[in-house]
């Protein structure tokens, strides 16, 4: 066999291993991504006292066929850098299952009567990140969402 | 010779059809909403066709003038060199999401209805992926252009 075929043969698998993880890879990302983005349905309950809670759960879900590392958080923020309350999670998501995960922030009931009003100068930041194919392709979003009482 | 100057002529005007017909008739095919989406989420759409319609126009001339050339011409190896850096940047252009800089990272900020969203997308490893593919073409391609030339040759004589 010529040397030129044998490099032909070799591309040809490169190329169909590179698109076959490049759309699973895609398809876990995206899945994961968009299971994970809280979907605002029935609103937030908050755990009204002292500390206020504001709890927060999603359920990112992994159809896909390799596994997926989501980290999440999600933040108050005063004068557009100050963070007066932040949770955090990171989880492995197997392939083909769903992992709940549950936040809360947690402010004193001062700082919650201060800022969680409407027109309050406050802005919830959520970031989420998501990474697949051994750690090799990653999706981030972080979304910034200005005002209280939301 | 004859055949390979209509092989040429066929896939020139296949590639014509595909990367440069399909992008400039696309966006009378979109709607004005959908292009508006695309650039409130920063994706230059008419910028990302008229990169796809300029590689389009270099390969299907490089294959046109690979149909014209004696396959062990050292224009033919150029061309066919030519024709697989044509590819590794349509692929570099399409990973980039038109952003051909970004090298596979792309990064823009969609603001919507008061949320300011900043994505990021690393798509990197298939840019590098896509680079050893068209490093291993690249060999190919001199390699069986060694192999033409030798076949080419008169018994006994070595090819320059």
């Amino acid at each position: 066999m010529k040397a030129s075929k044998i490099i032909g043969l070799l591309i040809t698998v490169v190329q169909l291993a590179g698109t076959v993880a490049m759309v699973l890879g895609l398809y876990t990302m995206v899945s994961v991504f968009s299971t994970a983005i809280p979907q605002g349905e029935g609103g937030i309950e908050l755990q009204i006292g002292d500390p206020v809670i504001i709890p927060f759960s999603i359920t990112p879900s992994n159809p896909g066929y390799l596994d997926a590392k989501l980290s999440v958080s999600i933040s108050l923020v005063v004068d557009g850098d100050e963070e007066i309350a932040s949770d955090a999670a990171e989880l492995t998501i197997p392939a083909r299952s769903q992992i709940p995960v549950d936040l809360e922030l947690s402010l004193s009931q001062a700082t919650a009567e201060e800022y969680l009003m409407e027109g309050a100068d406050v802005a919830w930041v959520i970031d989420m990140h998501v990474t697949t194919l051994y750690d090799l392709i990653s999706f981030s979003n972080t979304m910034t969402m200005s005002g209280g009482a939301q | 010779m004859a055949n390979n100057r209509t092989g040429a002529i066929i896939s020139a005007m296949i590639t014509l059809v595909i990367y440069v017909g399909i992008p400039y008739i696309a966006p009378s095919y979109l709607s004005p909403e959908t292009m508006t989406m695309a650039t409130e989420y920063g994706f230059d759409l008419p910028s990302l066709f008229n990169q796809m319609m300029i590689i389009g126009v270099v390969t299907a001339a490089l294959t046109l003038i690979k149909g014209f050339v004696y396959e062990t011409s050292f224009i033919s190896l150029l061309v066919t060199i030519g024709q697989n850096l044509s590819s590794l940047i349509f692929m570099v252009i399409l990973l980039g999401a038109g952003n051909i800089m970004s090298m596979g990272l792309t990064e823009f900020t969609v603001d919507q209805q008061g949320v300011t969203s900043t994505i990021v997308m690393d798509l990197r490893v298939f840019i590098y992926f896509t680079f050893g593919t068209i490093g291993l073409k690249v060999i190919q391609s001199f390699l069986e252009w060694t192999e033409v030339r030798k076949d080419a040759a008169p018994p006994g004589r070595i090819p320059a």
